[in-house]
């Protein structure tokens, strides 16, 4: 079964405020959009108890920069319809020469 | 896991660092007043500010470990690891407080040693390198930030990713898809 992954609003603006290139911007979407729903219990790792938040991070190498990478740590919770899965922050790091 | 091998290796260099201020500052500044003494002891302080300037990489060292870490899902109490960072940067900065105030009493009997410029920029590097690792690092939601979560979903407050990420990039939605597709197959030529 396939989730439907949603974020929240202010979520999308922060990462329209990372300034991200297209091509990092797509490898984002991917993790979340194609990635992220197929296995969420793979990828998905469990927070503090007991509120049931999750983490899914995750890296890459920048596609026009070897020497830069990229690094996301977003977190989400289940919906209670045990089909959506709702993004709730996200954050991004990114490093040169590492 | 907490703390990596880096992130030990870290903590090892200011934990000795940071004891051999404090052994010094036992020494007591009477020493001084013996003029080969206080010599050599200006001669070592300038050592000391040479490592101490280091302080930020060694802290620098300590956030890549730890976020290459998370990102390869070897850190099980992600608190526990920000903990044991926070107490690095914390004595990080005690450091230099303490090397800049050994400064300032050397400046006082008369022997100017260079550095505190270097010392306090060290120091609002450090701060700025902490604000954006705790800034990063993913932290617990509250119990009303996990309520308030579960009632957005059911208010369907939630944007789907494909309209979400075309507004990010501001095109509509085709536009974006065609994107990805272009992008995924330069990935596989």
């Amino acid at each position: 079964m396939s989730y439907r992954v949603t974020v929240q609003p202010h979520v999308g603006r922060k990462i329209a405020g990372w300034g991200l290139s297209d091509g990092v911007l797509v490898e984002v979407w991917i993790n979340l959009r194609e990635v992220l729903p197929t296995a969420p219990t793979m990828f998905l790792r469990r927070a503090s108890e007991p509120f049931d938040g999750m983490n899914f991070e995750f890296w890459m190498v920048d596609p026009e920069n070897r020497f830069r990478v990229h690094s996301f740590a977003f977190q989400a919770v289940y919906g209670q319809d045990e089909e959506t899965i709702l993004i709730v922050r996200g954050a991004y790091m990114r490093r040169e020469g590492v | 896991m907490g703390i990596n091998t880096i992130g030990r290796i870290s903590q090892r260099q200011l934990r000795t660092l940071e004891e051999a201020l404090e052994a010094a500052h036992g020494d007591g500044e009477d020493s001084w007043k013996d003029e080969k003494r206080r010599s050599a002891a200006a001669r070592d302080l300038r050592r000391i500010v040479r490592l101490c300037l280091r302080i930020p990489e060694t802290l620098n060292d300590l956030v890549d470990s730890s976020i290459d870490h998370l990102m390869a899902h070897l850190i099980d109490d992600r608190e526990e690891t920000a903990r044991e960072v926070r107490e690095e940067f914390n004595r990080g900065q005690r450091i230099l407080t303490r090397v800049i105030e050994l400064i300032e009493k050397f400046a006082a009997h008369g022997d100017s040693i260079q550095g505190t410029d270097e010392l306090r920029d060290a120091s609002e590097r450090a701060k700025r390198r902490e604000a954006e690792f705790f800034d990063f690092w993913p932290r617990p939601l509250t119990a009303e930030e996990f309520v308030e979560a579960q009632e957005a979903i059911q208010r369907g407050e939630g944007i789907e990713l494909d309209e979400a990420f075309a507004q990010i990039a501001g095109v509509d939605r085709e536009t974006w898809l065609r994107r990805v597709e272009e992008r995924k197959r330069a990935r596989k030529a």
